[in-house]
């Protein structure tokens, strides 16, 4: 076990720009290390500093006191960091047993591999965490907690002493996270130092021994938790106030939307609800509870077995996406990259995606009409590109949603259904994106709000709506719509 | 996804990353301009070889013989970019260009149809093709490569029972004149598929639709999800390639003024080569017709160079794969290296 990692006054450069300025700080043995900021801030090519992949240009990392180099992965293997990224690393078409043992299964003679002690490596290693999952299951049939639990149980396996984390609840669920979360506190006190990379705030003081904000690739402070407070973190980060709480709630006009008995076997069965202009209506539930699934029959991906689709009063079919938009509803998918944007495509050519049929005349687009409109929501939302041109896939989480959302107004829609608006966008571009919801609704556009971050949902809703096993359980409004309360609907406890 | 990181990584402060991102534009549409570019300078150096090693070739009657050599290639090749934008692929349009040639000049010479009516029957044929195709791929989720292997199959077979093994000939001269005629000095076989050329390029620069076939190339999901109807669009990739084999059918029968059941075996490897030379992804969402059109031209130098400096025949196909090979890698190390500027 090692005494202290620390990071000396490191500077780096990318051809002229500076990434990072002045970083320092020290994790300790035995402890969790938070490190806060927006994206952009830094923390990735620090990640990439102590994983090997560049070197500092100035300042030097020491452990237990000796300065060092880290010259490639290998060498920083060797030193005992071990990095989960965001992204899993693992191959989903092998075993659970042999993913832990990829690159190093033993072998049992004449090129063969030695299962048995594979399998007991996995074990062991999984045991050390607790984590029921069976060494031979193959890992594409595991949830995502359970992947994860898999690459923390790899390092484990390895001699690892300090474990680097890479904002890993981002695509968990409130349980998994809160597994993952007493894991880390376990871990810790087998005497790992853990650096931790998040931005959500409940994480990091239920974590943290100590934490580091910082902003523009320079530490902004670094303290212990007891002199930090979330407030305080959240405005180290963004470097001014944000306010997440939502001014006028309540107040909404005629109805534009009712769902009454839809189902869709497998998936839905008895949803109920309502949706009237001017209002957002959250919905809440558990990850896997069917919330994405209602959006997706809205939106129709997805056909409905039963019940009724009821807007401005007339009952609807809704064939495919397209006839959804030509409804008035529109949709932000909850995967940026893989549902909501073509990422070799300009910025420009994927905000006017879905209104190209307005942009043309005989099939031919209106260049100059296309590139004002893309221009002026580029103000508006404040998106920041180089140019319109760019490809989207340059830009950062914040500034990809604020592109999909671009589209969204464009197509000028009655309904909007937005699926977790403000996952993986830095806490400066997610006021953004909350202070734009809102004036959209103060517009007079109705909204279905999904989000797992509940105390997003409970600040931005005018009614919650509690999904539970396919099927709408609670309605919430007002003094009840506490996170307690839901909590209690979308777990069924 | 890793440009985001990268983004990230780079970009110090809000200020920065403005100025990194500038120049990963400019860098951008430099790297485009140089993937055909650097094609051209190929293409180029190659002529120029060729020029020294062979008096014959800069003469005008070389020069227009190779393009006219190289129509039939180029017209399956604007319909399979089309295709492989989408990430798909096409390898019945051989089978398909010698079915719809035989059919249409077999109801001219056997059944004494005028030839207008023979030419739209082979287009008709061609069109079907690619609707045959597109509709099983799109509605059943059939890769397209066994889809399009089957229909290959299903042609051939089709081509070989029609025509009994024998060559459809004579050729009405009207017929012939899609080939060997002139306008204002120029052959029509150029004329006609340069203004395809445009066409299909004017399609994917400007249109709604060129615009939703690099959309369904590019994610079919997240283009679905902003109301493009992508098996539409797909489908209808597999009927401009279909209908471009008809044309080049055509055309071929015209020039060698007969039709035949071996007509176009084994081109739709070529095909491929040429448009994937040309800078189109075989993953989809990436490519254009220029660049198509230059990779064709360097395919069918390689003949022409095979031709001219008297290499036997038997070393065509091996030089071919010789230099598609060497231009495909040229192609990913021009890749790699423009996608190292970006990210520094």
């Amino acid at each position: 076990m090692i005494e202290s990692l620390e990071v000396r006054n490191v500077v780096k450069r990318f051809s002229g720009v500076t990434a990072l300025k002045n970083m320092h700080f020290k994790l300790r043995g035995g402890s969790v290390h938070c490190l806060v900021g927006e994206n952009g801030a830094g923390k990735s090519t620090l990640i990439k500093i102590l994983a090997g992949h560049y070197m500092p240009d100035e300042g030097e990392i020491a452990l237990d006191g000796q300065p060092l180099r880290i010259a490639n992965p290998r060498e920083s293997q060797r030193l005992g960091i071990s990095i989960i990224h965001q992204e899993l690393l693992l191959v989903p078409e092998l075993s659970v047993a042999e993913n832990i043992s990829l690159g190093r299964l033993p072998k049992a003679g004449a090129g063969l591999i030695d299962w048995k002690s594979a399998q007991q490596r996995a074990a062991s290693a999984l045991a050390l965490l607790n984590a029921a999952i069976d060494p031979q299951s193959k890992v594409a049939e595991l949830s995502t907690g359970e992947q994860q639990l898999v690459e923390i149980a790899r390092s484990l396996s390895v001699d690892t002493k300090i474990l680097i984390l890479d904002e890993p609840t981002a695509s968990l669920s409130e349980s998994e996270t809160s597994r993952l979360l007493s894991i880390i506190k376990d871990l810790k006190k087998r005497g790992l130092a853990i650096l931790y990379v998040s931005h959500r705030m409940e994480e990091v003081f239920d974590l943290a021994d100590d934490i580091t904000v910082i902003r523009d690739g320079a530490v902004v402070q670094s303290a212990s938790k007891e002199e930090m407070n979330p407030d305080k973190v959240v405005r180290l980060m963004v470097g001014r106030d944000v306010s997440l709480e939502r001014k006028n709630k309540g107040v909404h006009g005629r109805k534009v939307l009712e769902v009454r008995g839809l189902g869709r076997s497998g998936a839905l069965r008895n949803v109920n609800f309502q949706l009237h202009e001017g209002e957002i209506v959250g919905f809440a539930g558990l990850v896997g509870s069917g919330r994405t699934e209602i959006a997706r029959c809205l939106f129709g991906v997805d056909r409905i077995d039963e019940g009724e689709i009821i807007l401005q009063n007339e009952t609807v079919r809704i064939r495919d996406p397209l006839d959804a938009i030509r409804k008035g509803i529109g949709l932000v998918p909850e995967d940026r990259k893989n549902q909501g944007l073509v990422l070799q495509g300009s910025v420009k050519n994927n905000a006017t995606l879905s209104v190209l049929g307005r942009l043309q005349r005989f099939g031919w687009i209106k260049g100059r009409q296309e590139t004002d409109l893309v221009q002026s929501y580029k103000e508006q939302l404040r998106i920041k590109t180089p140019s319109i041109d760019t490809p989207v896939s340059s830009l950062s989480g914040g500034n990809q949603q604020k592109v999909v959302l671009a589209r969204w107004l464009a197509v000028q829609p009655k309904i909007l259904i937005l699926d977790e608006p403000t996952r993986g966008v830095d806490v400066g571009a997610r006021a953004e994106i909350q202070s734009l919801i809102e004036e959209l609704v103060r517009q007079g556009l109705a909204i279905i709000l999904i989000s797992s971050d509940l105390l997003e949902l409970l600040s931005m809703s005018d009614r919650i709506v509690v999904v539970r096993d396919g099927s709408t359980v609670a309605e919430l409004a007002g003094p009840d719509a506490t996170k307690e309360e839901v909590l209690k609907y979308a777990t069924g406890s | 996804m890793q440009r985001v990181h990268e983004q990230e990584a780079g970009a110090g402060s809000a200020r920065a990353g403005q100025r990194n991102g500038k120049s990963k534009i400019s860098q951008k549409s430099l790297g485009r301009y140089m993937g055909s570019l650097g094609l051209f300078l190929v293409i180029l150096v190659f002529g120029i070889v060729l020029s020294i090693l062979s008096p014959v070739f800069l003469s005008t009657t070389n020069i227009v013989n190779l393009l006219i050599q190289s129509t039939i290639l180029a017209a399956l090749a604007i319909g399979s970019t089309f295709v492989i934008m989408t990430g798909g692929i096409d390898l019945s349009v051989g089978s398909v260009l010698a079915v719809s040639s035989a059919v249409g000049l077999g109801l001219i010479e056997h059944h004494g149809m005028p030839v207008i009516v023979g030419v739209l029957v082979s287009l008709i044929i061609g069109i079907a093709f690619g609707i045959f195709n597109g509709f099983i791929i799109t509605r059943f989720q059939v890769p397209a490569l066994i889809v399009t292997l089957a229909s290959m199959g299903i042609g051939r077979g089709i081509i070989l029972i029609y025509t009994n093994g024998a060559n459809i000939s004579p050729v009405p001269d009207s017929y012939v004149y899609l080939a060997n005629g002139r306008i204002l000095g120029i052959p029509v076989i150029l004329l006609l598929v340069g203004l395809l050329a445009v066409i299909a390029h004017i399609i994917l620069s400007n249109t709604v639709y060129g615009r939703s076939v690099y959309a369904s190339g590019g994610n079919e999901l997240a283009a679905r999800l902003a109301g493009i109807r992508t098996k539409r669009v797909i489908t209808m990739t597999y009927v401009l390639s279909g209908l471009m084999a008809a044309v080049a059918g055509i055309l071929l029968s015209a020039r060698l003024e007969s039709a035949g059941p071996t007509a176009g075996n084994g081109i739709e490897l070529t095909v491929i080569a040429a448009v994937v030379i040309g800078g189109t992804s075989l993953f989809g969402g990436q490519g254009n017709i220029l660049g198509t059109l230059l990779g064709v031209l360097l395919i069918s130098l390689v003949s022409n160079a095979v031709n001219l400096l008297g290499v036997p025949p038997a070393w065509d196909q091996l030089v071919k794969g010789v230099v598609i090979l060497v231009a495909a890698l040229l192609d990913v190390y021009r890749r790699k290296y423009s996608k190292a500027g970006l990210s520094k």
